[in-house]
């Protein structure tokens, strides 16, 4: 602690470059810990209440459907409990900007509680939602957003489908605390009936009797539809989630090479910093082991500035990705999978170690360097 | 002469600069005392600040012994000799060579970060360097905010602060007004007869070398010594 004082005053010698190394570390670092959160936040989207007891059936294709007939045969399979089909609308609500962007979804009102069984709704809601053709029901929080009342109308604009649905809210539910705020759900009759096309399925959503029950059915409805025109893929609603992701292609690998280039890309800038430092104060170093400092000790302190300098850039940017995890606007975060999105410690720390690798990879050339200068070398370049 | 402090045996020393060979220093032998104040003298390059690094342990020879208080430095490791210039050399030079971003008083106490002193004993002892120089109401100045004299001073409060054996000084009025350079002459004489400091001090300024007990010629790697206290020449005078 009694080199302390020497560490931070020559840390902040050169003030203009200390902080332009800092903010550069600390753009490295934002990105990171962002990225990273990002990567958390697409790993953990399927970890919803229920889920271990939830399977999908899919086409392999998103876009296309399977027959309304399925969901007899499905029901039959030991093991599912209960069978809700549902379909992805994806209007427009309001405008096409994304502060009006949210999950829309036109399903069996009469089933989907059965199978989404951790939606907390007044049985009061629930009847009105099923009983009423045109009802519909949303998260919460997603309509305290837009300020929708029970008995509001909402219209959507159809985009993928020809169809404008005029909407009733009719109730409103909830999930865990921290879930993300929902989604838009109405009635598939609906829609179909709009469409005139009633019986196209694009998901079936399944409940199990017990996790265990996943494997066995999961290859009874694939093998049960296998010779059909329309082969279902059935998955787990993690493994669901996740195609979406991948929909998105290689993102995590994009993220992974784009942040380390990046955090490399620093490291040379900090490391240019470091040792312009180092040069500088050729004499002094000569001086201070003049004086008895051994050549571990001046590596120990121009090593420790450099992580002091790092850690401080470390610091802001992973303050600046909390600030910027948390200021992502819910609409962007629903329509990219961000409903998770926030800083964990375990990002922090990440960040953290990474900045203290930052200050540790660039000091450590003009550390060793210093230690090694001669006294006398050093000496005469001033005399 | 006192008891010997400073003792040299047929020390060598040569530098290679590229392929070439240049011999700076020849067979010297020199015996300094306790207490005394020596002043090496000599034109350009003729080894006087190779011979002052020799015995301040921050060089070594190419041959030859080195004994300081009767420990022959020329045989301790790096580790060895760091701790050994700390315990026994204060060192003071040219351009005071002041850590720009720390006050008088940190400077003055960096040479005290390497003992295991406590932060108070470390503050005592400082404030009693200062007050040795006359600078004690100069402990939060930065370098920059003191004349070339006071750098100095606090350069040497930095190097008796440990209260080392041997004081070296490598042209310490070189960058100095006359009157600076002065006072600052006055100073190294007090600790040479008060404190009972042992000053080896290299200077071109045969004033400088006036206040000094003895003085050594060095000339092309040879060494003669003129006893007693230096005559100004008159040219000079």
């Amino acid at each position: 602690m009694k080199y302390l004082r020497l560490i931070v005053k020559n840390a902040g010698r050169n003030k203009r470059r200390s902080v332009l190394t800092i903010l550069s570390i600390s753009a490295a670092i934002f990105l990171l810990a962002f990225m990273q959160a990002i990567m958390n936040s697409f790993s953990s989207a399927s970890e919803l209440t229920g889920a271990e007891l939830r399977l999908i059936v899919r086409r392999n294709s998103l876009a296309d459907a399977m027959p309304e007939s399925y969901r007899e045969k499905i029901a039959q399979v030991p093991g599912v409990v209960a069978i809700c089909p549902a379909n992805w609308f994806g209007g427009t609500y309001k405008e096409d900007k994304p502060q009006y962007y949210f999950a829309q979804f036109y399903v069996d009102a009469k089933t989907l509680f059965d199978v989404q069984s951790e939606y907390q709704i007044s049985p009061a809601e629930k009847q009105a939602f099923q009983q009423e053709r045109t009802a519909a029901i949303a998260g919460r929080k997603l309509a305290a957003k837009y300020g929708w009342k029970i008995g509001d109308v909402i219209e959507l604009k159809g985009t993928f489908h020809p169809v404008n649905p005029q909407l009733t809210l009719r109730g409103t539910y909830t999930t865990a605390a921290d879930a993300p705020e929902g989604g838009l759900f109405f009635h598939r009759e609906y829609v179909e009936e709009a469409l005139g096309r009633p019986g196209e399925v694009g998901t079936f959503r399944i409940k199990l009797d017990s996790p265990a029950s996943a494997p066995g059915v999961m290859d009874a409805v694939d093998a049960m539809f296998k010779s059909s025109a329309a082969p279902t893929k059935t998955e787990t609603e993690a493994s669901f989630q996740a195609s979406f992701v991948s929909m998105l292609g290689n993102v995590k690998g994009l993220i992974t090479s784009v942040g380390l280039v990046v955090v490399f890309t620093i490291s040379l800038i900090a490391a240019n910093a470091m040792a312009m430092t180092a040069r500088e104060r050729f004499t002094e170093v000569a001086v201070m082991k003049a004086l008895g400092f051994r050549p571990g000790l001046v590596l120990g302190l121009i090593l420790s500035e450099s992580v002091f300098i790092a850690l401080i850039g470390g610091v802001l940017g992973t303050l600046g990705a909390r600030l910027g995890a948390s200021a992502l606007p819910s609409a962007l975060r629903d329509m990219i999978f961000l409903q998770n999105l926030r800083v964990s410690p375990t990002v922090i720390a990440l960040s953290l170690g990474a900045s203290i690798l930052i200050g540790l990879c660039s000091g450590g050339i003009p550390a060793w360097s210093a230690a090694r200068v001669r006294i006398v070398d050093g000496l005469r370049r001033v005399a | 002469m006192a008891e010997t402090l400073i003792s040299l045996s047929k020390v060598t020393k040569h530098y290679r600069r590229d392929a070439i060979d240049i011999p700076v220093l020849d067979n010297i032998d020199l015996d300094v005392g306790t207490g005394e104040f020596l002043a090496l003298m000599g034109p350009s390059g003729s080894g006087k600040t190779t011979l002052l690094n020799l015995i301040a342990g921050i060089d070594k020879p190419n041959s030859g012994r080195i004994e300081i208080d009767g420990k022959n430095i020329t045989g301790l490791n790096e580790k060895e000799i760091a701790k050994w210039r700390a315990r026994h050399v204060g060192f003071i030079f040219q351009l005071y060579n002041l850590i720009p971003v720390l006050t008088a008083f940190e400077n003055v106490e960096l040479p005290l970060l390497l003992t295991s002193l406590s932060k108070k004993k470390r503050r005592d002892h400082v404030m009693t360097a200062l007050s040795v120089v006359g600078l004690s109401d100069r402990d939060g100045h930065y370098p920059r905010q003191l004349s070339g004299g006071q750098e100095q001073r606090v350069a040497i409060a930095r190097a008796i602060v440990t209260d080392p054996t041997l004081l070296v000084a490598d042209e310490p009025t070189g960058d100095l007004d006359a009157k600076s350079a002065e006072e600052i002459l006055d100073l190294l004489k007090r600790l040479n007869v008060e404190f009972r400091k042992t000053i080896i001090m290299v200077t071109h300024d045969p004033r400088a070398a006036g206040h000094a007990h003895s003085v050594i010629h060095l000339d092309k790697g040879l060494l003669s010594r003129t006893g007693g206290v230096y005559e100004v020449p008159a040219a000079h005078s």
